[in-house]
C-alpha cells in the first residue's frame, strides 16, 4: 500500500524523524491517528509529507504571530510604530511563496505573492521554518549563503526582530 | 561618542522607519524629536558630491543607475517617497551647524571618507563626524581606515564589527588595530550586545555603541546597564524619539 500526502498529493517515501511516533487509535472518532510534532494531533488520513507539514508550520507560525499582534498589547504597540512593510519570501525549486505586511499595529500574511514588497527572502523552506521559530538566525542563514535578501538589509533585520520579539511574547504568555 | 554619563541617542538616517529615510525633513524631525545626532550613509555624485543615501543605485527611467555614475543635477532628479531630492552633505551641515548635533557615516571606501572630512572641514565640523566601517564589511581595519587615518589624524573612527559574528571573541575586536589607528569605540548589533561584552570593550579603553535597537524592552534594558557607573556611550535606533524619551526618563 502506498502511503500518499494528503496536501500535494505525492507518494511519501520517507516519514519526517519526528512524525509517527506516536500512534493512537481515538476511541470517539474510531480511527488512527499520529501525534506530528509539528502538526500536532491529525487522522492518518490526513497525512502529510515532510514538505506539507513545513509548509503548514511556516504558516502556523505567521498565523499566531498575526493572532499576537491582535490580542497583545506589547506586540501590537511595538507594530503600531513601523509603517507598513511587505516581506514576500520565495522558496527555491518551489511553488510555495508566502508574504508577511508588518506595521501600522498589525502583522499579516499569506501564502503566494503580492508586488512591489520592500524586500524579498529566497530560502529554501526548512531553513525558512527554523528562522520563524528562531532555531536558526537570520544572520547567519545570510552569511552563510542560504538566504538571500533583495532589498534593504535593514527591512529583513526588522523582520527577524519582530519575530524574535513575537517568539519571546508568544512563551512568556505560554502560547504554543 | 558620550556626553557626561548619559547615553548618546543617534536617529538612523533620520527618524529611522517612521518617516522617508535619509531626506532632509527625516533628518529635521530627529532633530526636533532630541536626537544628539544622525547616522546615515554617504555615496559621491560623478563630481565627487558627497550625498546622503543608502542606495548605491537609482531607479532611473526603468534603468538601475550606479549613484557615482550620476551628475549632482541628475541626482537632485530624482524623488524619494515623500517627493523631496536626496540631500547632499553640505545641505545637511549647512542646515544644521548651530544645533550642535553629530554625524556618523558609514563609509563604502577612503575616497568617501576623504570627501566627508573635507566637506566638513569647510563647516569647521569635523570634531562632529565619526566615520564608520560599515557592520556588513569584512576588510581588516588596517584596510579600511589607513588612508583615512593618514589624511586625518583627529577624526573619530569606528569600528562595526561584523554581523556575522554572533558571538564577540577578541580576535573580532582587532585591538592592536583600533589602538594603531586611534579607532575610538565599537558599534555592535543589538542581539549581540551583552553585559559581558559591554563590560570587556570599557576595560579595553573604547566606547560602546549598540546599534538597530528596537522595541521598549530592549530600549530599557540597553539605557539601563551601566558599568563602572557608566551607562552605554552611544545607541543607535529606528525608533529615536521613544529612545530619547526613555533615556530622558531613565537616565536624568
Amino acid at each position: 500500500m502506498n502511503l500518499t500526502c494528503t496536501g500535494c498529493g505525492e507518494e511519501i517515501e520517507t516519514l519526517p524523524l519526528q512524525c509517527a511516533h506516536s500512534l493512537n487509535k481515538n476511541e470517539e472518532t474510531n480511527q488512527w491517528e499520529c501525534y506530528m510534532e509539528n502538526c500536532g494531533i491529525i487522522s492518518i488520513n490526513e497525512y502529510i509529507c515532510e514538505s506539507c507539514c513545513t509548509k503548514r508550520n511556516i504558516m502556523k507560525l505567521n498565523k499566531t504571530f498575526e493572532r499576537l499582534s491582535l490580542e497583545n498589547e506589547e506586540f501590537k504597540e511595538e507594530l503600531s510604530f513601523f509603517k507598513k512593510t511587505l516581506l514576500q519570501t520565495k522558496i527555491p525549486n518551489s511553488d510555495f511563496k508566502f508574504w508577511v505586511e508588518f506595521g501600522n499595529g498589525v502583522y499579516l500574511s499569506d501564502k503566494g505573492e503580492k508586488d512591489n514588497p520592500s524586500v524579498i527572502f529566497n530560502c529554501p523552506q526548512k531553513n525558512m521554518n527554523l528562522i520563524l521559530e528562531g532555531e536558526l538566525s537570520l544572520l547567519g542563514e545570510y552569511f552563510n549563503g542560504n538566504l538571500k535578501i533583495e532589498g534593504d538589509l535593514q527591512y529583513a533585520l526588522v523582520f527577524f526582530d519582530i519575530v524574535k520579539l513575537a517568539l519571546e511574547i508568544n512563551k512568556e504568555i505560554g502560547g504554543v | 561618542m558620550c556626553d557626561l554619563n548619559r547615553t548618546f541617542i543617534w536617529g538612523h538616517r533620520g527618524t529611522g522607519l517612521t518617516g522617508t529615510q535619509n531626506s532632509f525633513s527625516s533628518f529635521k524631525n530627529a532633530v526636533n524629536m532630541g536626537v544628539d545626532g544622525i547616522k546615515t550613509e554617504t555615496k559621491l555624485s560623478k563630481e565627487g558630491e558627497v550625498v546622503l543615501s543608502y542606495y548605491n543605485t537609482l531607479k532611473i527611467d526603468g534603468k538601475d543607475v550606479p549613484i557615482q555614475e550620476l551628475t549632482i543635477e541628475e541626482i537632485k532628479k530624482f524623488k524619494l517617497e515623500n517627493n523631496e531630492s536626496i540631500p547632499t552633505l553640505r545641505e545637511v551641515l549647512e542646515a544644521f551647524k548651530s544645533y550642535g548635533i553629530k554625524y556618523h557615516f558609514d563609509v563604502a571606501n577612503p575616497e568617501e571618507g576623504i570627501k566627508i572630512i573635507e566637506t566638513a572641514k569647510e563647516y569647521g565640523l569635523v570634531d562632529h563626524i565619526e566615520l564608520a566601517k560599515p557592520s556588513t564589511r569584512s576588510e581588516s581595519l588596517s584596510d579600511y581606515f589607513t588612508e583615512i587615518r593618514n589624511f586625518d589624524k583627529n577624526v573619530t573612527l569606528i569600528n562595526s564589527i561584523l554581523i556575522k559574528h554572533s558571538v564577540i571573541e577578541d580576535k573580532h575586536l582587532e585591538l592592536e588595530d583600533m589602538r594603531k589607528l586611534n579607532i575610538k569605540g565599537f558599534n555592535v548589533y543589538y542581539n549581540y550586545a551583552n553585559f559581558e561584552l559591554f563590560k570587556r570593550v570599557k576595560e579595553h579603553g573604547f566606547k560602546f555603541c549598540v546599534w538597530g535597537v528596537l522595541f521598549k524592552r530592549k530600549m530599557q534594558k540597553f539605557l539601563t546597564m551601566k558599568y563602572n557607573g557608566e551607562y552605554i556611550d552611544a545607541i543607535m535606533s529606528n525608533q529615536p524619539e521613544r529612545l530619547v524619551k526613555f533615556r530622558n526618563e531613565i537616565q536624568n
